[in-house]
């Protein structure tokens, strides 16, 4: 199974990015090779349409699952469509999240959990 | 010759400044640009004889002949199209209607759609010299003349509310315009800020005047706008509103003087200005000196662009 992770940096122990659209780095995980590979994202220098990019190269990756922080309703309309489950991130690094994941502690999310734009907002604060 | 009256800061008083100015005028035609709240029409009252809707063209997706191949998405430059297999999504308040994703597409699985975002409204302006609205004063018998055998077209452009797109119909409404023999003088109220909408606006003028107000934000903002028409090279000249005293004026000279654009008119900080404003009477009907100041405009702009 190959899961995306968001990231801030490039490795396991980066947290993560609470942000899916203008995440910084995803970690993309194979759970059974355990191998990974590091997407550059540049979330933040997309003007509108963020997430539906982001869910877009999610979905050429074959991901099956994503786990992130919160997901706007664009985003998730194409991830909900490609079959892509979405997974409710622990503010911890890559790796916890990852461990909680394969112990079936993350919460699936089925519905957007943030307002169109909100991770320009976040990136104000 | 077709003026915009163009601000950058909103609130300058473009719109009382350009519907005064279209006043003005022995025959013309008067476009409200700012389509997003167009609101000249509570000015000049016009009646609108015509009503026209603007369309954005959309793609429309056959699935029988469309490979998932994602080239459409890629293209997509507003990220309006998402690309799963067997399934497209289409984000329509993202699509900027350029078409490129038909054109990009080699299975021809894209047809031309069309959505409606607007509408333009055609008319006449025809009730000036409302004697019961507006009474006569001594000022208005001095330019009995210039009023007389007047012919004013009315035009404006409304976005739906909701729709996020301005340019297309900003673009609609300065489109098939009636002769340039008949209607000599064309007046654009564009819409503030300097965005797309604006260069739309500005886009293909003769001249641009820029109206400001003296504090930091309207000088500031006068800056911005300046820069846009620098880049279309349309020649350009100030109109400063709300002046109370001549020092209100030094830091706008000093930057006209740099930037080597005239300053045509100045209006004053006036009660009766901003009455009037307040119940939809235009401004020279208000400040009657205002009948020749924008005349004087008018004169100087022929000059300047000849």
């Amino acid at each position: 199974m190959k899961v995306a992770v968001t990231a801030r940096e490039k490795d396991l122990n980066s947290a993560i990015d609470p942000r899916f659209g203008r995440c910084f780095y995803f970690m993309l995980v194979d759970l059974k090779s355990n191998e990974t590979e590091i997407i550059d994202n540049l979330g933040e220098d997309v003007s509108g349409g963020a997430g539906i990019q982001t869910a877009q190269k999610l979905v050429k990756k074959n991901i099956e699952a994503v786990i992130t922080g919160s997901v706007g309703p664009n985003a998730m309309e194409i991830l909900q469509a490609a079959g892509i489950k979405v997974y409710q991130a622990v503010e911890s690094n890559v790796k916890e999240n990852l461990t909680k994941f394969q112990a079936g502690e993350l919460n699936l999310i089925t519905t957007p959990n943030a307002d169109k734009k909100a991770g320009l907002k976040s990136w104000w604060k | 010759m077709i003026i915009t009256v163009a601000s950058g800061k909103g609130g300058t008083g473009k719109t009382i400044i350009a519907t005064s100015l279209a006043l003005c005028l022995k025959k013309g035609i008067f476009i409200d640009a700012d389509v997003e709240e167009p609101n000249a029409y509570i000015f000049l009252k016009p009646e609108i004889k015509e009503k026209k809707p603007v369309f954005l063209n959309i793609p429309l997706f056959n699935f029988k002949k469309c490979t998932s191949c994602g080239k459409c998405a890629d293209f997509c430059q507003f990220k309006a199209l998402a690309v799963i297999p067997g399934q497209v999504i289409f984000f329509a308040g993202l699509c900027h209607g350029c078409g490129g994703c038909r054109m990009v597409c080699e299975s021809g699985a894209i047809e031309e759609g069309k959505r409606l975002i607007g509408e333009v409204q055609a008319g006449q302006i025809n009730q000036l010299l409302d004697l019961e609205v507006f009474p006569p004063n001594k000022a208005f018998a001095r330019h009995k003349d210039s009023f007389t055998g007047q012919r004013l077209i009315f035009r404006q452009g409304k976005l739906n509310p909701g729709e996020a797109l301005a340019v297309p119909v900003v673009r609609a409404v300065k489109e098939d315009l009636p002769p340039k023999n008949s209607y000599p003088v064309v007046i654009i109220d564009a819409p503030p800020g300097t965005s797309c909408p604006v260069v739309e606006a500005i886009n293909g003028s003769d001249y641009c005047l820029l109206v400001t107000e003296p504090t930091p934000f309207g000088l500031s903002d006068l800056k911005l706008a300046r820069e846009i028409v620098k880049e279309l090279k349309i020649p350009a000249g100030v109109v400063v509103n709300r002046v109370m005293a001549e020092d209100d004026l030094v830091e706008i000279r000093t930057y006209c003087q740099e930037e080597n654009i005239p300053i045509l008119a100045v209006f004053p900080f006036d009660r009766q200005i901003a009455y009037a404003y307040s119940k939809g009477i235009p401004l020279i009907y208000a400040y009657p000196e205002g009948i020749e100041v924008m005349q004087a405009i008018l004169k100087q702009i022929k000059k300047e662009i000849n």
